[in-house]
């Protein structure tokens, strides 16, 4: 039997699409996450009143940044489920290597990412529309009218945001799986900056830094970089290791 | 043209050896059985072969090549165990298509047949699936990729006596069309006589036996007689087993070649010839005396 060559684009091309298809279920779990995260978000986030005499205004204020914040934690979830025995050892039934795995797990989640945002920035519209359907308001409006332009690069730095929690949990899984001791380690470690850092602003910087950002270009830059430099930190700690064991 | 060939390798997991200084090399197109006892590193051998994990030391080329992640190996090698991992929300004719797009050599017409044979159903999860139907749905798989390098590890696992009747006639049928490397690792020697050529026998992950099938079958002789005279006759030969059958009778075991048969036969001793399946238990006994003497 003569042996066939192999092309690793081709070959990453077959698990990306092979991973669509068996993980159809993680998406499941994102729209019942966003749903829970719509349900909160109908409490509102903040309320003015006032009255003069007999007229009273009351104000509420809806948001939909909790859907988004939970989009960030399923994402970040994800990408460490699929570093897990479950979801590698499906790779390995077939054609792949470290490479094709890591890259083909990392288009994964930069495809989910896309999704997410998608399905986290239309829930801001199931929202209204609940407010609408259900709530007795006399008057609803938008506190900023958004232009198409700042919707797409909304779009664009939800899902750059969602693809750098997903690099994050992504190589937390890798550590994980290298050794278990950074299943203590790891929150150990969060929360032990937490207590360290409580009177220093430097956890305020690392949030002001990615996340008070109005320039698209740098957040871009910003986003993009950081998961860039993660997945090579976890490609390099999955290179070399056992698999199917 | 070899395969794959092992120079001295070694494998270890913590503290233990599993496979230790192993030297030997498989032809193109041949189909070697890989028997041993539990633990007698049968898997390891063929996940080191596979390119799943890394030898410790030594050489293992596979296609000339080091197999440890080596995609070029993956494409053309497919390493079949009962504990293959397939995502839950795909069915089993979705898993095949998939596999179809790995391997640039199958068969799909077969794998649809094998599939309606067996009477799978295309809407069926694979971990609805009984053990001896997952055993049977990897098989598929194994036997339909066609690659060059076919690993088995106990494909048999589960399957009932007429499955594995089947499943050993489809791998021959195929191997008879299609021509290619199979190792199979199996506890069921004596069912795959006629399928495999070569047996490789291994034994704490040391190399026991590389052999021909039909040297193997040669390759032992059983002596039965009067336990004095078996005793007598047997002192400075290859013994492979003794034991006592009846009263004041010896049935031993002994490496055939160089041996004066017959002599054997004027003194009344029968000779009887030994299954590769028997030798290989026989070889690879590491009990002291048999289970029975666990209860006396």
């Amino acid at each position: 039997m003569s042996l066939n060559n192999v092309d690793i684009k081709r070959v990453i091309r077959q698990q990306f699409s092979y991973k669509c298809k068996a993980n159809t279920s993680l998406f499941t779990s994102m729209i019942v996450i966003q749903l829970i995260a719509v349900l909160f978000s109908l409490s509102g986030t903040g309320m003015i009143g006032t009255s003069i005499g007999y007229n009273g205004v009351s104000i509420q204020f809806y948001s939909g940044d909790i859907v988004l914040v939970f989009t960030m934690i399923w994402a970040f979830i994800t990408a460490i489920m699929l570093t897990t025995k479950t979801y590698t050892e499906t790779d390995y039934v077939f054609v792949a290597n470290h490479l094709t795995s890591n890259l083909s797990n990392i288009a994964f989640l930069f495809v989910a990412s896309v999704i997410g945002a998608i399905t986290s920035l239309l829930a801001v519209y199931l929202l209204k529309v609940v407010m609408l359907l259900f709530f007795d308001h006399g008057w609803m409006a938008a506190s900023q009218e958004i232009s198409v332009g700042q919707w797409v690069s909304g779009f664009l730095t939800t899902i750059f945001y969602l693809f750098m929690f997903s690099a994050i949990g992504y190589l937390i899984g890798q550590l994980t799986q290298r050794n278990k001791l950074f299943i203590v380690i790891i929150p150990a470690f969060i929360i032990g900056s937490l207590v360290i850092f409580v009177g220093s602003t430097i956890l305020m910087d690392i949030s002001q830094f990615y996340f008070n950002d109005s320039s698209f270009f740098s957040v871009f830059i910003k986003t993009v970089g950081t998961s860039f430099i993660l997945f090579l930190i976890s490609m390099v700690l999955s290179n070399g290791q056992e698999v199917r064991k | 043209m070899n395969v794959i060939e092992c120079n001295g390798l070694t494998k270890m997991q913590g503290n233990h050896t599993a496979l230790d200084q192993l030297s030997f090399s498989i032809k193109e197109h041949t189909i070697t059985g890989l028997i041993g006892r539990n633990g007698a590193g049968k898997t390891t051998l063929l996940k080191i072969l596979a390119g799943h994990w890394k030898e410790t030391s030594g050489e293992v080329t596979v296609f000339s090549k080091r197999p440890f992640h080596n995609l070029f190996v993956s494409v053309n090698s497919i390493y079949i165990d009962d504990q293959l991992a397939f995502s839950t929300t795909m069915t089993l004719s979705e898993i095949l298509n998939e596999a179809s797009r790995f391997y640039p050599n199958w068969d799909k017409q077969l794998s649809e047949r094998l599939f309606n044979y067996f009477s799978f159903h295309e809407n069926q999860k694979h971990d609805q699936l009984s053990k001896g139907r997952k055993s049977t749905f990897h098989m598929i798989i194994g036997i339909a990729s066609r690659c060059a390098l076919t690993l088995l590890d106990e494909p048999t696992t589960g399957m009932d006596a007429a499955v594995r009747k089947d499943f050993y006639r489809a791998l021959l049928r195929d191997y008879l069309d299609h021509p290619r490397t199979m190792i199979l690792s199996s506890h069921h020697l004596e069912e795959m006589e006629d399928l495999l050529e070569n047996v490789l026998l291994i034994q704490n992950g040391r190399k026991y036996l590389h052999l021909p099938m039909d040297e193997l079958k040669e390759y032992g002789i059983g002596v039965t007689g009067r336990t004095e005279m078996v005793r007598q006759w047997i002192h400075n030969k290859k013994v492979i087993y003794v034991k006592e059958v009846g009263k004041n009778a010896t049935y031993a075991v002994l490496k055939r070649e160089g041996l004066p048969l017959e002599k054997a036969k004027q003194l009344g001793m029968e000779l009887t010839p030994v299954s590769a399946s028997d030798i290989c238990i026989y070889l690879t006994n590491q009990t002291k005396g048999g289970i029975d003497d666990v209860f006396k």
